[in-house]
C-alpha cells in the first residue's frame, strides 16, 4: 500500500466517525425552480427566439407610442406633400393623400397585432374548453364533438370568413369573428390529444382515486399540464391570424378607409407600385418581420417548454 | 376470524378492443372470475406475470376499471355501483399507491400542494393552516424534510417521490391501500426503504394492503398471504411461507423456481422448471384450465373443465391434480 | 488464461447544461477469455456508461477523458486514435464482429419495418465474405441455437410478431452472428417476466459453455448475477467499489455498500422473516462528486477521512479487491467483523 506517500497526513483523528450532520444523504443540490423559470432559462439560450421576443415587444411599444407623439395623424390629408419619398420630416415618406406612412403603419400595426393576439387567444379559449371536454369525457360525446370539428375543417376557411365579413359588414368585430371561427378547431384537436394522453397518466388516475371531481381533474391536472404545447401553438397561431387579416385586407374586404391595417396598407400601396414602389416595402416589411419574429419565439418556446427535450 | 375488509366475489373485468365500424369488438378477459378475501391489518400479495390481470384487479377495486360482473365488497358493502356520499366515504377508506413515481405526481404542483390535495377535495380540516400542519406531519412520517414542502416533484429522486406519493395516500387515513407495484421502478437500495416504510405505517395505523408485484422475493417478505394469478385467474392462494416452500399448483412451482436467488451456492444447485411455449392471448384463452397449454402435468380432463379453487392442506388451489388425489 | 478485455483507468465525462457529469471515474478491470463478469450497480452508477465507452456508443455530449481499453491486446480507446473518423472506422469493424452488445429493450433495437431475416443476416454479410444464401442458412442456425421454434418459417416475420422473450432471443442471435470474442449484455432480462428471464439466463449460460466468448453482464439485480457470473464488480458513483468472485462478493463482502446491498434485498430462501436494512438516503448526484468516497453520505460507518480523500484499493485475495478506508490500519471499526 502506498498510503504513506500521499500528501494528506493520515492521523488517527481522521478515522473518527463522521457525524450524521456532515452527511447530506437527503440533500437536494439544485435550487428550486418552477416549470416556467426553468423554461425561461432554456428560452434565453436561444438567440433567435430572444431577438424575436425583443422585436415583437419593440413593435408593440412603437405601435402604441409613435402615433401618440407624432405631429401627424393617420387620416390627416395634405395633397401638397403627396407621394414623397423618405425625408427627415416623414421617415417613411407620404402616401398619395400626403399622409405620413410611419404613423399609418403604426396605426395599422395596432389593428393587425390586436387582431392577431385577440384572435389567437379567443381561439385558445374555445379550443381548450372544447378539446378538454371532448378528450376528458371521451366515448360518444367525444366522437360527436370531434366529427363536428371535422365538418368545420372540411369548409375552406376563407369561404366563411368572407361570408361572415360580407353579411356583417366589414368591421373589426366581423373580421375577428370570422378569423376566430376558422382557427379554433386546430387548437381543440391539439388540446384533446394532450388530454387523452395525460388522463391515462398515473397522476390523473391518482387524483381520480383521491375522489377529485371531473372539473378539478380537468382544470388542475390535465389542462395545466398541457399548457406547454398549447402555448407554443398559440404563439404560432398569432402570425397566422395576422396573415389572414392582412390577406383579407389585401383582397379588399378588410377595414374601411381611412382605418387601416397592414393588409389594407399593402393593398393601397399595390396600386402605386409602378410609380412609388417604396410605399409597398413598408407594410410588407412590417408583416414579414413580425411573422418571422413570432415564429422564432414559437420555435424557442417549443424547445423550452417540451420537457422531453430537456 | 374477523370480517374481511375486502371481499371479491367472482370479479370479472373484460375490455373491448380492435372494434371498428361494422366490426365486432374483441373481448379481452383481463380478469376472469376471481374471488378472495382480505382481512383487517393483513397484507395480501398478488403475484403473476405481466398480462395476468393483477393490476386490473387492483384498479377495479379503486374503481378505475369498471367490473364487467361480480362484486367488490368493502366492509360488506358492494362498491361497484355506489355514488354520492357513499362514494366519497369509499374514497377516504380505500386508496392506491402507484407504480411509477415519476408519473404519479403532477409535475406542476409543489409537494405541499400534492399532499394537501386529498384534504382539499374532502374538506378535511377547516383552515389551510391545519392542513399545512398535517402535511408537515405526513412529511415527517415518510421521512422527508419539512422544508421540501415548496419544492417540485422533479427535484426528488425516485425513492423520495414514492414517499411523497405514500404521504398523499395517507392524508385521508385510509383503511385499505392497493399498492400497485410500488417498488418495481425503484433502485434496489431504495426498495427496502419503501417496504420498511409501508410496514411501519401498517404497524402504526393498522392499514390492510393489497400488494401487487412481480418481484416474488419482496412480495413474500411483506405479505401474510399470497395469491398467484395466471391469465385472469387465481390459481393458488395461501400463507406466504407455505406457498413459497411448498407450492402446489404447477404454475406456482414453475414461477417460484424461476425467481433469481441472491445466493450463488443455492442458485447453482437449483433446478429450474422451464415453462414451454408462450402466454396464450387473453382474447382467446384456452378451454378448461387456462394453464394447460404450458403445464407439464396437464391431462385430458384439464381441457374439458375449468378447475375451481378448492381447499387443499389449508390452502386454495385450482388444479385437478389435487382433486383426483382426494377422490 | 489471458485477458480478453482490459480496462485501465477509464474516465468518461458528459457535459450538460448544469456542468460536467463524471459518469465513469478511474475504472480498471479485466475480463478473462470465456469468463462471465457481472457489473452490478444502481441507476447512475456508471455501469452502462462504462460499457458504452468500450463500445464507442457514448451519447453526443459524452467523451472518454482518460484511460486505455484493450480488446485482446489492442487499444480501442478513442484517445488512442488520431482522428474521430479513424476511430469510427475501426469501431464499426469491431462492433458486431469482435464485440457485440445485447440491449435491455429489444423493441428499440430491432427495426420494426424489416424482417428478422434482413436484420439477422446484415451483420453476417457485413463482416464475412459470404453469399446471401449462406448468410440465411447461418441465420437459421443461430435462431435454432437461441431456441426459437421453427426458424425456417419465422425468419420471414417482423419483430412485432414475436413475444418479448422471443425478441430478446433474436437480439442474442444477432449478437452471436459473427462469433464475437466479447458479448456485453446491458440488463438483458430487466424487461422480461421471471419465467422468461429464467429461460434467457439459461440460454446465456448455455452459450458460454458452447462458445468461448467472454460475457459482461450489466444488471441491478444481485439475484441474476448470483447463479450466472464467475466474478462480480460492484459500481457506485462512477467507481468500482468492490470486485471479486461471486462467492467472495456474496459470502465475504468488504465494502459497506456491497454489505448494504446484500442486506436490503429479501432472500426468498430465508426461513425466518428477516428485517430489511435499507441503505439510507438517495443515490449520489454525479454533478457534485468530490474527490472522496462517493458512498460517504449514505454510509453508516463513514469516518472523517472518507469525506477528504478517495480510499485506495485494498487487496483481499488474487481476485478480491475493495476500496474503503475501513481497511486502513488506523480505522477502529471494520476490523473483526
Amino acid at each position: 500500500m502506498d498510503l504513506k506517500k500521499e500528501e494528506l497526513t493520515l492521523t488517527p483523528d481522521l478515522f473518527e466517525k463522521l457525524d450524521d450532520s456532515e452527511k447530506n444523504a437527503e440533500k437536494i443540490s439544485y435550487e428550486s425552480k418552477t416549470y416556467f423559470q426553468d423554461a425561461w432559462v432554456r428560452f434565453k439560450q436561444n438567440k433567435m427566439a430572444l431577438i424575436g421576443l425583443f422585436f415583437v415587444l419593440f413593435m408593440i411599444i412603437a405601435c402604441i407610442i409613435i402615433p401618440m407623439v407624432s405631429p401627424y395623424s393617420y387620416d390627416e390629408q395634405n395633397m401638397a406633400i403627396a407621394n414623397q419619398g423618405p425625408t427627415m420630416a416623414h421617415l417613411m415618406g407620404t402616401d398619395k393623400f400626403g399622409r405620413d406612412i410611419l404613423v399609418r403603419i403604426m396605426c395599422g400595426g395596432r389593428i393587425s397585432l390586436s387582431v392577431g393576439f385577440m384572435g389567437a387567444f379567443i381561439a385558445l379559449g374555445i379550443g381548450v374548453i372544447y378539446g378538454g371536454i371532448a378528450g376528458y369525457l371521451g366515448g360518444k360525446i367525444d366522437m360527436l364533438m370531434m366529427r363536428f370539428v371535422d365538418m368545420m375543417y372540411s369548409i375552406p376557411d376563407i369561404l366563411y370568413i368572407i361570408m361572415i365579413v360580407v353579411v356583417l359588414e366589414p368591421s373589426l368585430t366581423s373580421i375577428m369573428l370570422g378569423i376566430t371561427i376558422s382557427s379554433w378547431m386546430g387548437m381543440a384537436r391539439q388540446v384533446r390529444a394532450q388530454v387523452l394522453t395525460l388522463k391515462e397518466q398515473e397522476f390523473s388516475l391518482a387524483a381520480f382515486v383521491l375522489g377529485a371531481s371531473r372539473k378539478r381533474i380537468l382544470l388542475k391536472h390535465l389542462i395545466v399540464n398541457s399548457m406547454g404545447p398549447i402555448i407554443v401553438s398559440v404563439t404560432m397561431l398569432v402570425p397566422s391570424v395576422i396573415f389572414n387579416e392582412a390577406f383579407l385586407g389585401f383582397l379588399g374586404i378588410g377595414l374601411n378607409a381611412p382605418q387601416a391595417s397592414w393588409g389594407t396598407l399593402a393593398n393601397d400601396a399595390r396600386r402605386m407600385m409602378m410609380s412609388q414602389p417604396i410605399q409597398i416595402i413598408w407594410p410588407v416589411m412590417a408583416i414579414c418581420l413580425t411573422m418571422l419574429a413570432l415564429n422564432f419565439i414559437g420555435d424557442g418556446l417549443g424547445v423550452a417548454l417540451d420537457p422531453k427535450k430537456k | 376470524m374477523a370480517e374481511p375488509i375486502l371481499e371479491l366475489k367472482d370479479l370479472k373485468v373484460y375490455f373491448y378492443v380492435n372494434g371498428g365500424f361494422l366490426k365486432k369488438k374483441d373481448e379481452v378477459k383481463a380478469v376472469d372470475g376471481i374471488s378472495l378475501k382480505i382481512y383487517p391489518g393483513e397484507t395480501f400479495g398478488l403475484v403473476g406475470e405481466s398480462g395476468c390481470g393483477k393490476s386490473t384487479t387492483g384498479r377495479a377495486i379503486v374503481k378505475i376499471n369498471q367490473p364487467t360482473s361480480g362484486q367488490i365488497l368493502i366492509d360488506g358493502q358492494d362498491i361497484t355501483k355506489i355514488h354520492g356520499e357513499d362514494l366519497k366515504k369509499f374514497r377516504q377508506d380505500v386508496q392506491m399507491i402507484f407504480q411509477d413515481p415519476y408519473a404519479s405526481l403532477n409535475p406542476r404542483m409543489t409537494v405541499g400542494e400534492i399532499i394537501r390535495e386529498p384534504m382539499d377535495i374532502h374538506g378535511i380540516f377547516d383552515t389551510k393552516e391545519e392542513r399545512e400542519k398535517r402535511v408537515r406531519e405526513l412529511l415527517d412520517l415518510v421521512g422527508l424534510k419539512q422544508d421540501h414542502i415548496r419544492r417540485y416533484p422533479h427535484e426528488f429522486s425516485g425513492g423520495q417521490r414514492q414517499r411523497i406519493g405514500i404521504a398523499r395516500t395517507l392524508a385521508l387515513n385510509p383503511k385499505f391501500i392497493v399498492c400497485d407495484e410500488p417498488i418495481s421502478a425503484l433502485d434496489v437500495s431504495i426498495q427496502a426503504q419503501v417496504i420498511n416504510l409501508l410496514e411501519k405505517i401498517q404497524a402504526e395505523m393498522g392499514i390492510s394492503y393489497l400488494f401487487i408485484a412481480h418481484d416474488l422475493s419482496m412480495v413474500k417478505h411483506i405479505s401474510d398471504r399470497i395469491g398467484v394469478m395466471y391469465l385472469g385467474n387465481l390459481v393458488e392462494v395461501g400463507n406466504s411461507d407455505e406457498v413459497y416452500t411448498d407450492p402446489l399448483h404447477p404454475y406456482t412451482q414453475a414461477l417460484l423456481s424461476s425467481v433469481p436467488i441472491p445466493d450463488p451456492k443455492i442458485a447453482r444447485e437449483r433446478q429450474r422448471i422451464v415453462l414451454e411455449g408462450e402466454l396464450p392471448s387473453p382474447i382467446n384463452p384456452p378451454s378448461g384450465c387456462v394453464f394447460r397449454t404450458r403445464c407439464p402435468k396437464a391431462t385430458e380432463k384439464c381441457a374439458q373443465a375449468k378447475p375451481e379453487l378448492k381447499e387443499v392442506n389449508g390452502r386454495l388451489v385450482a388444479c385437478f391434480l389435487y382433486e383426483d388425489n382426494k377422490e | 488464461m489471458s485477458a480478453m478485455l482490459e480496462i485501465k483507468n477509464l474516465s468518461t465525462e458528459f457535459s450538460t447544461d448544469n456542468g460536467t457529469v463524471q459518469a465513469v471515474r478511474d475504472v480498471s478491470f479485466e475480463v478473462q477469455k470465456g469468463e462471465i463478469l457481472g457489473i452490478v450497480g444502481e441507476s447512475g452508477s456508471g455501469k452502462s456508461q462504462t460499457m458504452f465507452s468500450v463500445m464507442g456508443l457514448l451519447a453526443g455530449n459524452g467523451r472518454v477523458a482518460t484511460g486505455e481499453i484493450l480488446l485482446d491486446g489492442k487499444n480501442i480507446s478513442p484517445l488512442a486514435f488520431k482522428s474521430e473518423k479513424e476511430y469510427e472506422d475501426t469501431m464499426s469493424d469491431i462492433r458486431g464482429n469482435d464485440m457485440a452488445m445485447i440491449f435491455q429493450d429489444p423493441m428499440t433495437f430491432l427495426n420494426p419495418v424489416l424482417t428478422i431475416e434482413t436484420q439477422l443476416t446484415e451483420p453476417i454479410l457485413n463482416h464475412n465474405n459470404v453469399s446471401k444464401a449462406e448468410a440465411r442458412q447461418r441465420a437459421i442456425e443461430l435462431m435454432a441455437k437461441v431456441g426459437i421454434p421453427s426458424p425456417e418459417s419465422r425468419i420471414k416475420q417482423y419483430p412485432h410478431q414475436f413475444s418479448g422473450g422471443m425478441r430478446q432471443r433474436i437480439i442474442i442471435a444477432i449478437a452471436l452472428a459473427c462469433n464475437p470474442k466479447l458479448i456485453i449484455a446491458d440488463e438483458p432480462t430487466t424487461a422480461l417476466d421471471v419465467t422468461i428471464q429464467a429461460q434467457v439466463l439459461d440460454l446465456i449460460s448455455g452459450l458460454r459453455d458452447e462458445l468461448d466468448s467472454s460475457i459482461i453482464m450489466i444488471t441491478h439485480d444481485l439475484g441474476v448475477v448470483a447463479s450466472l457470473c464467475d466474478r462480480i464488480a460492484i459500481m457506485y458513483g462512477g467507481k468500482i467499489v468492490e470486485i471479486g468472485t461471486a462467492d467472495e462478493i456474496f459470502y465475504n463482502p468488504q465494502h459497506p455498500y456491497t454489505k448494504g446491498l446484500l442486506s436490503c434485498i429479501a432472500n426468498p430462501e430465508d426461513k425466518e422473516k428477516k428485517e430489511l436494512h435499507p441503505i439510507p438516503g438517495s443515490p449520489p448526484d454525479l454533478l457534485n462528486l468530490g474527490d472522496w468516497c462517493p458512498f460517504v453520505d449514505r454510509c453508516e460507518k463513514a469516518m472523517k477521512v472518507c469525506k477528504m480523500k478517495m480510499p485506495s484499493q485494498e487487496v483481499y485475495s488474487d481476485t478480491h479487491q475493495a476500496s474503503c478506508w475501513l481497511s486502513h490500519p488506523l480505522a477502529k471499526e471494520g476490523k473483526g467483523e
